[in-house]
């Protein structure tokens, strides 16, 4: 079968998948894994969980393709499958998502000195300790909106709720992430 | 506010400096799982031929006529009518075809049922629509109008009924009576086919997951695959009437 283009917009992707074009799915799930794992990997808290997840949730949204609405978005409707795939792995395993965010080296590029890039290395740091502290629900609305900059629909879709509830989570977040980051601020 | 911009502003330049856990390739995998789920819907498919061959041996088979794709029997009823769904307590002609709950809009029904219907553009917006648990057919219900003749319920110009099908191959088997007749038909680039004399209360499968449905209407029967779902149009339009209606199916 001939290869898609890489820069094929998904809805001809999806088109042509659901005509059983396995090329063209092929390139969906290259282009999706990442968002569809680390989704997963914030409502599971557990790397294998979310890729098994991830990989089901591929596999479900293949089979629902001919339900998929034409001319919509791809990216929520399939984090909306993932979300799904990922609660029931948790419930299943029977315990609390709690994911470990860490701080990759990263070159400080906009950095003038070394003294900068060590402090704009402790603030990320400080941040994400502010972050882990957040309770479960608010991290990981606060994780998929920022961290993994998903929109408020998609953020809604991984994570099963209505938008204004995320939006909600997401006000309060952002409060105890200003109190809990004031010593930050001060010290 | 300025605090929270610069905080948002923070959480922004941290997104690219998570140490996230290395993601897998997984499209072998999926590929794997995809034609994993093909074989095991074919043997279902095949245990569900099976089961009918067997019905019909035990139901008295009189004539067995080869299909497209699908099984297509014609055979004296001798299975009963689908237990009747519960009716909403809203009312509407199609309580009394047992279609299930009626739902204020089309869209309220795919909530419920899980898919996306398919609404003829020649008819519109259905006068009622109904959906049904237990046979997981949508019914987009519509009264007799100028383009739209009585059928064999004068109340009822056409019954567009819709069922989500396992795969985009036609899985659906149909019984009709000993004074049926079927004839193949193209809907939407598709095979289907046209009964005339369908026999009303007489109960089919509908898909591959054991579901079953029946006629609600003894008439004419368009009926074919699309987009993942299993259409019939129950009305008392004449052949080119009901394919010009199912063509506008989208």
């Amino acid at each position: 079968m001939e290869e898609p283009r890489p820069e094929a917009a998904d809805e001809e992707l999806v088109e042509r998948a659901r005509r059983g074009h396995a090329p063209a799915y092929d390139e969906l799930v290259r282009r999706y894994t990442r968002i569809a794992f680390r989704a997963a990997y914030v409502v599971t808290g557990s790397a294998a969980d979310a890729e098994d997840a991830a990989q089901d949730a591929f596999v479900k949204a293949h089979r629902a393709l001919p339900r998929f609405r034409s001319g919509a978005p791809f990216r929520p409707w399939l984090l909306r499958i993932v979300g799904n795939e990922a609660r029931n792995r948790r419930r299943s395993a029977g315990r609390r998502a709690a994911i470990e965010l860490r701080a990759a080296a990263v070159a400080e590029a906009g950095c003038a000195s070394p003294h900068d890039a060590a402090e704009a290395a402790e603030d990320r740091q400080a941040l994400l300790q502010a972050l882990q502290a957040l309770a479960e629900d608010q991290r990981q609305v606060v994780t998929c909106r920022y961290l993994l900059q998903l929109s408020v629909e998609e953020t809604a879709a991984a994570l099963g709720v209505p938008a204004g509830t995320v939006k909600s989570r997401l006000s309060r977040a952002l409060d105890r992430l200003r109190e809990l980051m004031e010593p930050t601020r001060h010290g | 506010m300025a605090e929270l911009e610069r905080l948002e502003a923070r959480l922004g330049d941290l997104a690219g400096a998570v140490a996230w856990p290395p993601e897998p390739d997984l499209r072998d995998r999926v590929r794997a799982g995809i034609a994993a789920g093909a074989r095991r819907r074919r043997v279902r498919l095949v245990l569900l031929a099976a089961a009918l061959a067997l019905a019909l041996v035990g139901g008295g088979a009189v004539a067995a006529t080869p299909a497209l794709r699908g099984a297509v029997v014609q055979w004296v009823p001798a299975v009963p009518s689908p237990s009747p769904s519960p009716t909403s307590g809203s009312g509407g002609v199609g309580a009394d075809l047992r279609l299930g709950h009626r739902y204020a809009s089309v869209a309220d029904a795919e909530r419920a049922a899980g898919f996306r219907a398919l609404v003829p553009a020649a008819l519109g917006q259905p006068d009622e629509v109904w959906y049904g648990d237990s046979t997981g057919v949508i019914a987009l219900l519509y009264g007799p109008r100028g383009d739209l003749p009585p059928s064999s319920d004068r109340r009822i110009g056409a019954l567009v009924m819709e069922a989500a099908a396992s795969d985009s191959a036609p899985a659906f088997v149909k019984v009709a009576g000993p004074s049926t007749t079927i004839s193949q038909v193209t809907v939407a680039g598709g095979p289907g086919e046209w009964i005339t004399g369908a026999p009303h209360g007489v109960s089919f499968p509908v898909g591959p997951d054991g579901r079953t449905d029946s006629f609600r209407l003894a008439g004419n029967v368009l009926i074919w695959n699309q987009a993942g779902l299993v259409l019939r149009i129950e009305s008392g339009l004449d052949e080119r009437g009901a394919l010009r209606v199912a063509a506008t199916a989208g």
